[in-house]
């Protein structure tokens, strides 16, 4: 029973980009597709803790890779959202961010 | 008008073109870009077998214009119109002072964007690169598909081609980001599915939160991505979105304009525009 980090900037990207792999390299669907999904599905990981801030000086996030990334795990990827708040710990002092990914998760489907 | 005017007799009447600049007391920044990317677009596309000298097809002539063109020098402008191709463009990037860059990669672009748009104003406003990083994903996904399905296959350099200014007034105070591009426009794209909406109204609402062309369930939260650093910012003066024919200004609380312009533009052009930022500390 572990919980694993993945810090944005060094396990990922200091500044993801886009939605699909088509957008660029560091893409949300990459990120959840080979980072987030492979940990949902591993029963030995209880809690993974997503580090969001340690992204280039002036990146932010927008809504595209964050949908992807998050939302997505429940729209396409057959996790409910419970599942997902259980076991994903967003780390930010941007509340927005946190507020943003769990809205996402509860309605992946749009408004 | 004048810009539709460069691109016919370029790309269709095949002539080479003089500028006069001669008479020019003033250009604004969305005027500049356009001028740009038209100029840009002109040097890099037209037929190599027509123009032996396709990167000096166009040519400006200030004359004995030399406030306005010492301004063209300044802005960076001339560095950005001069004689050139793509190499021109890509040494744009090169100097942070240039406050033109053209782009189609904006994933591997990205951080270079941010460095030097915080040239100008550090830290930026809050929400402005996630307002770009949503506005460029629009330029990629929508602005130029149509085009790549015609008979004349879209030339290379035009896939997900953007413009972009960006600059801070010193004097005055404000932070402007422009960004341009050539694609089909909004209006034609909410037409795919609201057949009888004029141009200003297709704008409102491709820029409604939950619009998307796409049949995929989740998207069409760019543009309010878009609109955030005008809501969130207390110095953001306004947002600009121009479209076709439609016009659309935006401020804290939302729609202040909406209109119908005699003449459309190629594409869409978007403006975020602050004010001086003004320190909340009154003094004792």
């Amino acid at each position: 029973m572990i919980t694993k980090v993945i810090d944005m900037g060094s396990d990922f990207s200091r500044s993801p980009f886009g939605r699909y792999p088509n957008d660029g390299r560091n893409s949300g669907e990459r990120f959840r597709k080979e980072i987030l999904v492979p940990l949902m599905k591993d029963s030995d990981v209880v809690c993974i803790e997503v580090r969001l801030d340690s992204v280039e000086q002036g990146y932010e996030y927008g809504s595209s890779f964050l949908h992807e990334a998050f939302g997505v795990l429940v729209r396409d990827e057959g996790f409910s959202p419970e599942e997902v708040k259980s076991k994903i710990k967003i780390v930010t002092k941007h509340d927005d961010y946190k507020r943003e990914i769990y809205q996402y998760v509860a309605d992946p489907g749009g408004r | 008008m004048f810009f539709d005017e460069l691109d016919r007799c370029v790309l269709e009447n095949m002539n080479y073109v003089r500028i006069d600049a001669s008479k020019l007391k003033s250009i604004t920044a969305a005027a500049s870009l356009i001028l740009f990317a038209k100029v840009t677009r002109c040097q890099c596309c037209a037929p190599q077998g027509v123009f032996r000298y396709r990167d000096q097809v166009i040519l400006i002539d200030f004359g004995e214009n030399e406030e306005m063109e010492r301004f063209f020098v300044k802005v960076g402008l001339w560095a950005a119109l001069k004689s050139g191709g793509q190499s021109k463009l890509d040494k744009l990037w090169n100097n942070n002072d240039v406050r033109f860059k053209s782009g189609s990669n904006p994933s591997r672009e990205f951080s270079e964007i941010i460095s030097w748009l915080r040239t100008y104003k550090d830290p930026l406003p809050k929400k402005m690169m996630s307002a770009l990083q949503e506005a460029y994903l629009n330029i990629a996904h929508h602005a130029y598909e149509r085009f790549k399905k015609k008979d004349i296959p879209l030339v290379p350099f035009m896939y997900d081609r953007w413009w972009q200014y960006a600059s801070y007034d010193s004097s005055q105070g404000g932070f402007s980001v422009v960004l341009y591009d050539m694609g089909v426009g909004m209006p034609e794209m909410v037409r795919e599915q609201k057949k009888r909406v004029k141009d200003s109204r297709a704008v409102e609402i491709a820029m409604e939160t939950g619009f998307t062309t796409t049949k995929v369930v989740g998207r069409g939260r760019g543009s309010e991505d878009m609109q955030r650093p005008i809501k969130v910012n207390d110095y953001a003066e306004y947002l600009f979105v121009y479209s076709g024919r439609g016009l659309v200004v935006y401020d804290h609380d939302g729609v202040i304009q909406s209109s119908n312009l005699r003449y459309g533009i190629s594409g869409t052009l978007i403006e975020w525009r602050f004010n001086e930022e003004v320190d909340d500390y009154q003094g004792d």
